[in-house]
């Protein structure tokens, strides 16, 4: 399932594989969970979504779709697919048996030959590189990428993005619901009050048919009493005993909740209990709550490097929250894998445009001329090509196309940039479509930071295998700090 | 002088369907004319747009003008350069957003003087400057500046503004400088005064246009006289040119027209139904944001080919419609492709003979009603049919 490919040498950052089965998708950690609202990447249809390539795993909070479409719903529409695929499936036979009794038993017979020897092959492959290859139907090669039921394809989410399903207790929508032993309180998308115990969650879980599920847990919100985070501390093991019960295929692989709080007694006390329960082999992964809520940066490295201290290596990290680059880095400096923020969309509703600019750049060519380097003529064309470069013009990280100087600007967003709306429009246009307000703007935008989003993780992970991570955390922190100017 | 070529490919009685060569791309008509307002069609990319098989869109003179402006466009190379868009182009004149968004809108012979409602300054919109605005922007087609009156005006003022309509056509045609590169359509006006349509006809087809639009309907009136002016139109207007009807989208309208001889249409009927979460569909409209549709597993057109209807159901539809963009567009999608199949799908009943046919099954699959053993067509549809020899089919033999 998760692999550790690679440790970094001066920090505890690792590079890894995550297997998910049911999509067949494999993601390369660290890697982000792109957020999205009832299943969809606000803005972005799905065929607009299949233009920024590596957008591999989406998350769900479960309160959005407990409405609409709810339980109900999603039970039936997940009734309806197994009829449709049972009557195909007749069909088929039924095709198959007249295709049979036309041609003869010799041809048959070769076929199958045939047939076992593509499978040896497959397996043997597959051995050589330790990864699972299912062996093909012999009607239907893409059975296997067809989703059949579920959340993914009641909302077209498509073979080519893996579904992460949590869920956030209400005060993370701005509203306190005292939650229960029995029941989580949840705020839906409308703004009304919804308790869901741990039970429904699972039931929910396996008619949406996700890739990942998080175990049900009240993430505690700061101020609380010590009573109180006892409690809920203990409400969350019990739950995820409940979870764990409740573990289907069709409920995926389960994340339990780690709990970063500030004091460190309950906080082993948790750990221990938790990590018991972890050796059964029940739970694949983590998820650390209670973080990104107004704690101050150090504070939050040193509980993350306190916790993971004594987790299990071989199991992937996740985290929650709305984190710029820089706080992202400190995460994955301490050994997490996965992240999960919607931050490039915060920056579109304010009609900022993210320009990443490669701080690795520089970095990455030294690499490779270091390798190259044979005259000195050349040395000195490459030194000219760097002071070059740097005598660009100052771009910030964030540009706001609201500014009227943007107006004559008939170049893409960021020179270079390939994404669909660098390739096809100008910053000019999009200036021009937030002037009248046109929903066009939002689109273009919020396909752009993504994108630019997803660089950024391309080049971590470039850091992180080349052993610079702190180059590059030093390279980011200088461009955030020059935004400010 | 003109900038265009049409080719009749085949013809049913009044109803044609042809080839309309423009500067950036070859349209086929009968046409209709998704509604772009600002340079973007709310929501949706170039890419998808080619997608679902536009092949003419149409901007407003009237915002583009505020926002960016003129000069601008002369500046950037035109519109097409600056959406990023390489297929058809039509922009209107700017009169009727001026007619119909302003309070205070005094027309003179010298123009259109307008207050504007932001900050109350002044602007006077003359035939001279809406032609230079037109030809910066850069449109295959452009539109006269009219004198646009209520459909329902008669008396002095329908003839003093349908005369001035023909001065202005002239001063437009003086003051235009692309005649190479931009076709520039007279609007034929008079109410719905046969007379009156009768003398703006002759004097308009004198001056030997790329073109021809019919203008003045659309707003209020009966569908009685509308459909008569309509036909009178396209009974004088010469068979060699295209024929413009503006304002017109309901699909019912759509073929009526079309079978009367128009050839392009526009309205912003289908974008602005979808914001609302109304679909069109073939047996007329589905309002999706109704319950009904909270367990119905179809997709919203069994035999429709666009992203909405091969990936999602009216299910998953109903759950987003009003609550997130993404709604808004999947809809938009559906309802523009829609339209589109729609007159493709004429277009070939007219290739193939079976134009009469085709109507009458679109007709009644309309206005067809579960239980009722008849079917009631309103009376405007049956007397334009059958001015085209064209009987519908009464019986309600349900499926």
């Amino acid at each position: 399932m998760f692999e550790i490919t690679h440790e970094e040498e001066n920090t505890e950052s690792r590079l890894g594989k995550l297997t998910l089965p049911k999509s067949s998708i494999t993601l390369e950690t660290p890697c982000f969970i792109c957020s999205t609202q009832r299943g969809f990447v606000r803005h972005l249809t799905p065929d607009n979504l299949l233009n920024i390539p590596d957008i591999e795993l989406l998350s769900i909070n479960l309160p959005q779709i407990i409405y609409k479409p709810g339980l109900t719903t999603l039970k039936r529409f997940n009734k309806y697919c197994q009829e449709k695929e049972s009557s195909i499936e007749i069909k088929e036979k039924e095709n198959q048996k007249e295709k049979d009794q036309e041609i003869g038993k010799e041809k048959e017979k070769t076929n199958k030959k045939e047939q076992e020897k593509e499978n040896e092959s497959n397996l043997k492959i597959g051995e050589e590189k330790g990864i699972e290859i299912e062996i093909e139907d012999e009607n239907d090669n893409n059975k296997q990428n067809q989703i059949k039921d579920g959340l993914k394809r009641y909302y077209g989410i498509g073979s080519k993005h893996a579904l992460f399903l949590k869920i956030r207790n209400s005060e993370f929508a701005g509203f306190y619901y005292p939650s229960t032993d029995e029941k989580i309180a949840c705020c839906s998308s409308e703004g009304t009050k919804i308790f869901i115990t741990p039970s429904q969650y699972m039931e929910f879980a396996s008619e949406i048919n996700p890739d990942i599920t998080v175990s049900p847990a009240i993430e505690v919100v700061g101020n609380n009493k010590r009573d109180k985070i006892e409690k809920q501390v203990k409400r969350s093991l019990k739950w995820l005993n409940l979870a764990i019960s409740k573990k289907t295929a069709r409920t995926g692989s389960l994340f339990a909740v780690l709990y970063a709080i500030e004091d460190p007694k309950i906080r082993n006390k948790y750990l221990d209990q938790l990590l018991k329960i972890v050796k059964n082999g029940k739970v694949d992964g983590f998820l650390f709550g209670c973080l990104f809520l107004n704690e101050s940066r150090i504070e939050r490295k040193k509980r993350i490097s306190e916790i993971t201290e004594l987790l299990p290596k071989e199991l992937p990290r996740s985290i929650v929250g709305d984190a710029t680059l820089s706080q992202i880095l400190d995460c994955v400096e301490k050994g997490i894998d996965l992240i999960n923020s919607s931050f490039p969309l915060k920056l579109t509703e304010l009609n900022l445009v993210l320009n990443y600019q490669n701080p690795l750049q520089n970095l990455r060519s030294e690499n490779k001329n270091k390798n190259q380097k044979k005259n000195k003529n050349e040395d000195i064309e490459i030194e000219n090509e760097n002071e070059n470069e740097n005598k660009k013009q100052f771009e910030p990280l964030l540009m706001n196309l609201r500014n009227i100087k943007y107006e004559d600007d008939n170049k893409p967003f960021v020179v270079g940039c390939q994404c669909f709306a660098c390739k096809n429009h100008t910053r000019q246009y999009v200036y021009h479509l937030i002037s009248v307000r046109e929903m066009t703007a939002m689109i273009l935008m919020n396909l752009h930071n993504i994108y630019q989003y997803s660089l950024f993780f391309k080049d971590m992970r470039w850091a992180i295998k080349n052993n610079k991570f702190i180059q590059f955390k030093e390279a980011i922190e200088t461009l955030e700090k020059s935004n400010l100017k | 002088m003109s900038a265009l070529e049409f080719e009749i490919l085949a013809k049913s009685g009044k109803a044609r369907t042809s080839i309309l060569t423009l500067p950036h791309y070859k349209v086929t008509t009968p046409i209709f004319q998704p509604v772009g307002t600002c340079g973007s069609m709310k929501g949706l990319t170039s890419k998808q747009l080619k997608e679902l098989d536009c092949q003419i869109i149409l901007g407003n003179t009237y915002h583009l003008a505020l926002h960016p402006g003129g000069e601008f466009f002369g500046k950037c190379g035109g519109l097409h350069e600056f959406m990023n868009w390489d297929r058809g182009l039509l922009t209107d004149s700017g009169g009727f957003q001026m007619v119909s968004l302003s309070k205070l809108a005094e027309v003179t012979e010298e123009g259109v003087n307008f207050v504007s409602p932001k900050d109350g300054s002044q602007m006077l919109l003359k035939p001279e400057t809406s032609i230079k605005i037109q030809n910066q922007i850069g449109a295959d087609i452009i539109m006269q500046l009219d004198d646009v009156v209520h459909v329902l005006t008669s008396g002095k003022r329908l003839e003093e503004a349908m005369y001035r309509s023909i001065r202005w056509l002239d001063r437009c045609i003086k003051a235009h400088s692309r005649k190479k590169e931009q076709n520039l359509f007279p609007i034929i006006q008079g109410g719905l005064n046969p007379e009156l349509r009768k003398i703006c006809l002759k004097e308009m087809i004198k001056r030997d246009c790329p073109g021809y639009a019919i203008g003045g309907l659309s707003g209020g009136e009966s569908k009685d006289q509308f459909w008569k002016i309509v036909s009178l139109c396209t009974d004088y207007l010469p068979e060699d040119k295209p024929r413009y009807l503006m304002g017109v989208g309901f699909p019912v309208d759509l073929i009526v027209c079309s079978v009367l001889g128009v050839d392009m249409f526009d309205c912003v009927y289908p974008t602005r139904t979808s914001r609302f979460g109304t679909a069109l569909v073939w047996e007329g409209t589905l309002k999706l944001k109704s319950e009904k549709y909270q367990f119905d597993f179809d997709p919203i057109e069994k035999d429709c080919d666009c992203l909405t209807c091969k990936t999602y159901t009216k299910s998953a539809i109903h759950t987003l419609v009003t609550k997130e963009t993404v709604g808004c567009h999947l809809l938009t999608i559906h309802n523009i492709r829609f339209q589109m199949r729609l007159m493709q799908r004429f277009r070939e009943s007219i290739k193939n003979n079976k134009m009469p046919e085709f109507v009458r099954g679109f007709m009644k699959a309309q206005f067809k009603k579960k239980g009722e053993k008849k079917i009631t067509y309103p009376t405007w549809v049956i007397e334009a049919l059958q001015s085209q020899q064209i009987e519908l089919d009464y019986e309600n033999d349900e499926d």
